[in-house]
């Protein structure tokens, strides 16, 4: 059958014609890239930016904290409220954290308006962020009613009930 | 300019500072490097003088008995790696259709960076407009870019209508600092417990914030990856990215989402919980493919990260051969470069098991395919060429487009894929796999050279509104 001799050959040439081609490509895009190298300035540990935002967030913050944002179902989902969870988070939080300790991104001077956003945001509570990021404590499962152990039993319950309909 | 009186402009400080991996010594691990791999081949070279005459090869024997033995060893990993992808893909998808799952609709914030993106932010915003999810704002980082991405971006920002709900659309103007920064930046503007990260010229499906969401009932599951997609095919070479994002790229997330370990969470689609990037140390910039670098920290912290095959972001793909060597050139070093970061877990499975197996995984990926891929060819051509058995290299084209076209019809069913795509394994590895795994070997080399290289940028050509584009949208 001459047909494979003749696809070979066409492989072949495809192949070396193909490496050629990657091989001079290569060379052409590092000759291109060598161009325009940049030397990389040093990384300043912080730095100013411009935030852009609706007028209407700051009202928002100011009259409403709990059910600003609800959840689909109409449960109450728990944004920033009065206990501070997300000012928890939010807050100065190097005690004892690895990581970086990320400092909240404030708002200096605003342009004709109030610092009632700052405010509101940088209110230091009572209650620790370490509880809620201890390994331990990572995989807590976030509720209503605060973090809960996650239910073992009602996952491996349902993974039962998923391998019997797996395996049916 | 937007014409919202109600559009405010505030200064704010952010914080710049990132985990820093332990220092490195180069000049010192560059020595080290040469003097072990100086000894090795010296103790192989010595073994094969003093023993060769001991057995009946010669050398030209020895080169192709020890060719022959690569191949088959190559041959042996390529189908086992091939059938294992494909069942545990199988069986994940199985999984999927199958268990019934409940909505979860927490508060979420979609981090967009961008940088000289004119062009496509627009659209990737409206089609952010266009996502059914009752509860979700948009946040635009623009990292210092120098064309007018920043007065587009600025014209989108207020309460904009969303399919069920009104819209807040911020945006932070910063210095430039990278892809890296510009996300963490968002992560610590945003007051959401969930973020999505996304690219700047990615669309996402309408229904990905819901699909990508209810993983998250799980509180073990830190982080859900995507799935994306090509968006401008209908050429050639976009085509053959098409369908290497979804044999290539998809499946193997498929797989790696069965065994709930996902070893890169693709950067155009990544949901992720704000206590597992904290936990991880958030983005950092010292790798250039921060993904897979985030990905690994999430994985080395032990959170689970699943795959979402139904949250879809349609990306745009490079059109032109320059532009993919420089995409790919990029997703190798940066890849190599995570997996040094993280390297005591490939040497001590006891530390984190899991993360042990996904670096190997990723190891094999990025150096030791490419390498027998283009060692297998080159080998073949030898062969043809001056010992005239030139059908050697058919029967193995042959065989690897067989195993490429299974594995491209099974991911074509599954995600209900343009059937056309298939015909492109004809050409897919003998052509557009070698090209990039020759990229891929020279990007090592320079990589373990330590020679230095830039970000770069890829030209964007625009995909256009979401109701437009040339591939199959759910």
């Amino acid at each position: 059958m001459e047909l494979i001799p003749i696809l070979s050959l066409i492989i072949l040439v495809a192949t070396i014609s193909t490496f050629m081609l990657a091989v001079g490509a290569y060379i052409l895009y590092k000759v291109r890239e060598r161009k325009g190298n940049v030397a990389q300035a040093p990384q300043p540990a912080a730095i100013p930016a411009e935030l852009v935002t609706p007028t209407s967030l700051m009202a928002d913050q100011r009259t409403t904290h709990a059910g600003t944002r609800r959840t689909y179902t109409g449960e109450q989902y728990i944004t920033r409220d009065g206990t501070g969870e997300y000012q928890r988070f939010s807050t100065n939080v190097q005690d004892n954290v690895p990581g970086p300790d990320l400092r909240p991104t404030y708002v200096g001077e605003q342009q004709g308006q109030g610092s009632a956003y700052s405010e509101a945001r940088y209110t230091k509570s009572g209650a620790t962020e370490d509880e809620k990021y201890q390994p331990k404590k990572k995989f807590m499962r976030y509720t209503q009613e605060g973090y809960s152990e996650p239910l073992k039993d009602k996952i491996e319950k349902k993974k039962k009930d998923e391998d019997g309909l797996r395996w049916r | 300019m937007s014409k919202d009186p109600k559009i405010q402009k505030l200064q704010i400080a952010l914080d710049n500072r990132e985990v820093q991996p332990p220092k490195r010594n180069e000049k010192a691990e560059k020595i080290r490097a040469m003097f072990v791999s100086g000894i090795i081949s010296i103790i192989m070279l010595l073994t094969i003088f003093i023993t060769l005459p001991l057995t009946v090869l010669s050398w030209s024997g020895l080169f192709v008995y020890s060719s022959i033995v690569s191949l088959v060893i190559f041959l042996f990993i390529l189908l086992f790696r091939y059938f294992s992808t494909l069942v545990m893909a199988y069986l994940y998808i199985t999984k999927y259709t199958v268990e019934e799952k409940e909505g979860y609709y927490p508060f979420v914030s979609i981090l967009v960076p961008v940088f000289n993106e004119s062009m496509v932010v627009a659209d990737s915003v409206n089609s952010l407009l266009e996502i059914d999810y009752p509860n979700f704002e948009i946040i635009v980082i623009n990292d210092g870019s120098t064309d007018d991405t920043a007065l587009v971006a600025e014209s989108m920002v207020g309460y904009k209508k969303g399919i069920s709900s009104m819209v807040k659309i911020s945006l932070i103007n910063k210095p430039n600092g990278g892809k890296a920064k510009a996300l963490n930046a968002g992560i610590q503007y945003s007051e959401a417990d969930f973020v999505v990260c996304m690219d700047g010229d990615s669309q996402l499906s309408s229904n990905s914030l819901k699909v990508g969401m209810r993983h998250f009932i799980d509180p073990y599951v830190g982080a859900v990856a995507g799935n994306v997609k090509v968006w401008n095919r209908r050429k050639l070479f976009t085509d053959l990215q098409a369908l290497e994002y979804l044999e290539g790229l998809n499946l193997a997330r498929s797989a790696q989402g069965f065994l709930r370990m996902v070893n890169i969470i693709p950067g155009p689609m990544g949901f992720f919980r704000k206590s597992c990037l904290r936990d991880a140390g958030f983005y950092s910039s010292d790798t250039y493919a921060e993904d897979a670098d985030i990905t690994l920290k999430i994985l080395a912290k032990g959170w689970k990260i699943n795959y979402e095959p139904n949250a879809i972001s349609y990306t745009e793909a490079p059109t032109t051969l320059f532009q993919l060597l420089k995409q790919r050139y990029r997703w190798t070093r940066g890849i190599l470069q995570a997996i040094r970061k993280h390297r005591k877990f490939i040497f001590n499975p006891t530390l984190n098991f899991n993360n042990t197996l996904i670096l190997w995984s990723m190891f094999y990926e990025a150096l030791l395919w490419p390498a027998m891929n283009i060692f297998a060819n080159l080998f073949f051509i030898v062969v043809a060429l001056f010992y005239g058995m030139s059908s050697l290299i058919f029967f193995w084209w042959l065989g690897i487009m067989i195993l490429d076209m299974m594995a491209a019809i099974y991911c074509i069913a599954a995600e209900r894929e343009e059937f056309r795509l298939v015909l492109y394994a004809i050409v897919y590895r003998l052509v557009f796999i070698l090209v990039i795994d020759i990229t891929k070997a020279m990007a090592t080399v320079e990589e373990f050279l330590g020679i230095k290289m830039t970000w770069g940028k890829l030209e964007r050509s625009g995909m256009g509104s979401a109701s437009g584009g040339t591939a199959a949208k759910k």
